[in-house]
């Protein structure tokens, strides 16, 4: 099976058990229904409902489409080159496990000191190697856009364990 | 009419208007030059910066963003022959071998020009035929929007991915995850699972943050970095007598442009290319287009940037967003407490001639920085991704959280940025899902309020002919979709041994 064909059995399978999911599960468990409902196409599930029902079908649809193309040994196409690459995924992984531990230590240890960590280790981690460059980025970066929120928009952003330093007191 | 336009003039003559709008053009044509980020993403980004804002102030620092990033994706187009947007190839095509031959400077000339010239042909139609349709749409009712709402899905779903199913189901993604939060009607919970912050539904900045900007950041770490190119600017400026020899193809090429943008879901890619092959079509150089021909380069630009006004016309008059960007640009006018529609023409018509105003000179500033700052912007383009992407996360982060002062909405821009990888692993596109997340309570908030006008009966969906209008339109839209995508065959498998 080519790229382009598992991706649309995968894309398939799973519109079709999501839309199952949701509303076989998920509605009627997550979906309060008022007993006053006038009009059934009123229902609070009607909507949901329907987009599900619609999701599923899709799914079938495109199973029904690839198995076509099995069968008939008709291809679309191969993986473009801008694609991640099947041997390099577990990197991306890496930054999103690093993006929920910044998540994590936000508001404890502050977005500035917090960012400024996660831009040391990703840049580290993409392979900038040259500490002229990563440090004034890392720590200018963090800080300018502190600023600017806090002074010039007004938005409050936690300090964390640098709030004596940046905001005094 | 004059007291209107006064008081207009009055809401956009203030520095912050004239500032943001600068910013936003530099802003946006530096994400343009840079290949792997994209103008929406750029749009995404510089959203969370408008919050604090006056409304017209960011939105028209949003719009120079936009305008920005058309432009500047012609300019690595034209060095590097790697297009900051897909537009640009186009440009490229011509751009790219005259750059070889020691005429970057022209050719980057020439795509001002005719950028330029494209912009402010598209912006004046804009102001002209934006009225006209929301004086139009005055008379629509619930049931009218229902059906203008289903079509502009319909046809954005299907031209935004090679694949229909794949871009239908990604609008219904866009759509289910649209009715999380307290029910329109009955104000019952809807997947609210007893976290209070789901009750007033997702926002829609970590969405779309999580959705366009975090994806290309996993994406870069899970591809093999290219190796980095240095632009250079090399060769004579263009003249006066090049852009009077290209006009004809200049000004067809923004009529194209106008004509394709005003259409919901076409974009500047194929404005881009039917304008260019009109132009070779039509030119006594057509054999030379593809090897270095300046008009090349002009119609290409042309047809790009003649879509950016047009499709603010939809957009604008109807609340219907022509593509992914205006879709975001809606997003930041509902952030702001107002609708896009007939209704704003009727209730806020001083903002809407104040952003008039404000887009006019944003074709000034696109050629201001076009032409003093070319130099600066193709260097930046230069920093190489490996920083670049770092900072964009960090960037992500801010934004997600200065929107409700909130960490939950930093949690969901992260889990929209892991869908969004998903999704683009699968090869889904997440255009259809953002569009269908922003228009969805629109939609369900139509169709159950003219079920309610009509007692649950369904043929309220026909009871005029502007329905009956959008019916056909849809019907002939997704006709169209199907009968083009048969007609394609698909390449036959290499016969594994």
């Amino acid at each position: 099976m080519n790229y382009l064909l598992r991706q649309n059995v995968i894309a398939g399978g799973f519109y079709l058990i999501l839309g199952l999911l949701i509303v076989f599960v998920l509605i009627p468990i997550g979906v309060d229904e008022p007993s006053n409902v006038q009009y059934a196409p009123l229902a609070p599930s009607y909507w949901p409902r329907i987009i599900c029902f619609a999701l599923a079908v899709l799914g079938i649809a495109m199973l029904i489409r690839s198995v076509m193309q099995i069968r008939s040994g008709w291809a679309s196409g191969e993986a473009p080159e801008d694609a991640p690459e099947a041997r390099l995924i577990w990197r991306a992984g890496v930054v999103i496990a690093l993006g929920f531990a910044l998540y994590a230590v936000l508001e404890t240890l502050g977005f500035v000191l917090a960012t400024a960590i996660v831009l040391v280790v990703l840049m580290l981690f993409a392979g900038e190697r040259r500490l002229q460059i990563i440090l004034p980025v890392a720590a200018g970066v963090p800080l300018a856009l502190y600023f600017f929120f806090v002074k010039a928009a007004s938005i409050p952003i936690p300090a964390g364990i640098l709030e004596s330093v940046l905001v005094g007191g | 009419m004059f007291d209107t336009i006064a008081a207009a003039f009055a809401i956009f003559a203030t520095v912050d208007n004239a500032l943001a709008l600068f910013v936003g053009v530099i802003f946006g044509t530096i994400i343009g030059a840079i290949p792997g980020m994209t103008t929406p993403m750029g749009v995404a980004l510089a959203l969370p910066f408008t919050f604090t804002m006056q409304p017209v102030t960011g939105i028209l620092l949003l719009l120079g963003v936009y305008k920005g990033g058309l432009y500047g994706g012609s300019i690595t187009a034209i060095l590097l022959n790697a297009p900051g947007t897909p537009a640009a190839s186009c440009t490229g095509l011509d751009g790219y071998p005259l750059a070889k031959r020691g005429e970057a400077r022209r050719a980057l000339d020439m795509a001002l020009y005719s950028s330029c010239t494209a912009d402010f042909i598209s912006n004046l139609s804009l102001i002209f035929c934006a009225g006209i349709l929301a004086s139009f749409a005055l008379s629509f009712g619930p049931p009218e929007f229902f059906t203008l709402i289903v079509f502009s899905l319909t046809i954005i779903a299907g031209v935004s991915g090679d694949d229909l199913l794949k871009g239908l189901g990604s609008a219904c993604l866009g759509l289910i995850l649209a009715t999380v939060g307290l029910d329109l009607v009955y104000g019952s919970n809807r997947f609210i699972f007893d976290n209070y912050e789901l009750m007033s539904g997702l926002n829609f900045i970590p969405v779309l943050i999580g959705l366009f900007a975090l994806p290309e950041v996993f994406t870069f770490y899970a591809t093999r970095e290219q190796p980095h190119e240095h632009s250079s600017l090399a060769g004579k400026h263009a003249t006066f007598a090049d852009y009077r020899r290209n006009l004809k193809s200049i000004i067809r090429g923004s009529l194209i442009g106008v004509v394709l943008g005003a259409i919901p879901g076409i974009g500047g890619s194929p404005a881009a290319f039917l304008s260019y092959s009109e132009a070779k079509r039509n030119s006594k150089n057509g054999h030379n287009f593809g090897k270095g021909e300046l008009e090349g380069v002009a119609a290409a630009e042309a047809g790009n940037n003649g879509v950016a006004g047009a499709t603010l016309i939809p957009l604008l008059a109807l609340g219907v967003p022509g593509d992914i960007i205006t879709a975001i640009i809606l997003g930041a006018f509902m952030i702001h407490g107002l609708r896009p529609g007939p209704l704003l023409f009727q209730d806020n018509i001083n903002l809407i001639y104040a952003l008039f105003m404000g887009i006019m000179l944003s074709s000034a500033y696109l050629f201001i920085v076009g032409k003093m700052s070319i130099r600066a912007i193709a260097k930046i383009a230069d920093v190489p991704n490996r920083i670049l992407f770092p900072v964009v996360l960090v960037l992500c982060v801010f934004g997600a959280y200065a929107i409700n002062n909130t960490i939950f909405d930093v949690l969901v821009m992260f889990a929209m940025g892991i869908i969004g990888f998903g999704m683009r692993l699968l090869g889904i596109p997440a255009a259809p899902f953002l569009i269908a997340f922003i228009l969805g309570p629109l939609l369900e908030d139509n169709f159950r309020q003219s079920l309610l006008l009509a007692r649950g009966d369904f043929t309220i969906f026909m009871r005029s002919y502007i329905c009956w209008f959008f019916w056909g339109l849809t019907a002939l839209t997704v006709g169209a979709m199907i009968y083009q995508r048969t007609g394609t065959r698909p390449l036959k498998l290499p016969t594994e041994g």
